[in-house]
């Protein structure tokens, strides 16, 4: 989760938080346990939601600093966001990734916040978030493809 | 220093759990295969709380998906670095993995989204920002680095 300032055009300026779970010896990326109530879904009717509260992120403070290893500052950010299904869903496979399952594409509506020592961001109503791409769905892959 | 939340999570017990909360496509709400030259049987089974075959009741950590995008200069400084998860930037066909994990069998989401907001310094001045959330969610069955199955709710940010 990226915060950047913004430029005097309304453009995407300098990135000066970046909040991730890290990348652990496994090369698992930015992925962790989450408690499974901050997940709820019904895919027939096309939604899935995941919240947090206060969850513990390192701020690596950009995606430099994140990819590389740097220093980061403890930091807690809550937030709850909504897929909502657009379309039909699909049935696809991806050969090349090995994995197929049942699709569908979506919006997104995310409300968060962010504190580290000395700031604090809270994001703009949930109904302003654009979504560039969003997708839910049921997976398989790996030994299960 | 920087914290490991990841190594917080995977003493879960999860396989007490009996509520349905995650309900999955039923057969007929699923339109026709789209670009795959496989007969698919159907995913949907309702739910994914069974817990017939979840062999192990400590959630183990996951192994990541073997692919990725290399992550280079001008976006990062040298030297590029392999990132196993693909970003989801374009809702088109065909697409790449949306899952982070691999060996695994249930819900997944993906998203990029970008808006704006407020931070506020220590001295109280408030400023504009622009925010850019990639998240995910990934929840069922897998196969941990530990070789055994597990049930597993993870999240990707």
């Amino acid at each position: 989760m990226d915060l950047f300032t913004v430029n005097l055009d309304g453009s995407r300026g300098t990135q000066i938080h970046d909040f991730s779970f890290g990348i652990p010896p496994s090369g698992l990326f930015w992925t962790a346990a989450v408690p499974e109530d901050s997940v709820e879904g019904e895919l027939d009717d096309g939604f899935v939601s995941f919240r947090a509260t206060k969850l513990s992120l390192p701020d690596a403070g950009n995606l430099d600093n994140a990819l590389h290893g740097g220093p980061t500052v403890p930091a807690t950010v809550s937030f709850e966001m909504r897929w909502t299904g657009t379309g039909s869903p699909f049935q696809f496979t991806n050969t090349t990734d090995q994995f197929r399952g049942t699709f569908q594409f979506a919006t997104v509506a995310i409300e968060w916040s962010a504190h580290t020592a000395g700031f604090s961001f809270a994001s703009d109503p949930a109904d302003t978030t654009v979504t560039v791409a969003a997708i839910i769905g049921e997976e398989r892959n790996g030994v299960f493809f | 220093m920087k914290t490991l939340p990841y190594l917080r999570h995977v003493d879960f017990c999860r396989c007490d759990v009996s509520r349905r909360r995650f309900l999955g496509f039923t057969a007929g709400a699923v339109a026709g295969v789209a670009t795959s030259s496989l007969s698919l049987p159907a995913l949907a089974s309702g739910h994914h709380r069974d817990h017939q075959d979840c062999e192990d009741e400590r959630v183990a950590a996951p192994r990541p998906i073997p692919g990725g995008v290399t992550v280079g200069p001008p976006a990062i400084s040298p030297p590029p670095v392999l990132v196993h998860h693909f970003p989801f930037v374009a809702a088109v066909i065909p697409f790449r993995e949306p899952s982070e994990i691999t060996d695994f069998k249930g819900l997944v989401t993906s998203c990029r989204v970008t808006g704006k907001g407020t931070g506020t310094d220590a001295a109280g001045t408030r400023t504009r920002l622009a925010y850019q959330v990639d998240n995910g969610v990934m929840d069922g069955k897998f196969v941990g680095l530990d070789g055994r199955k597990h049930k597993g709710t993870f999240g990707f940010t």
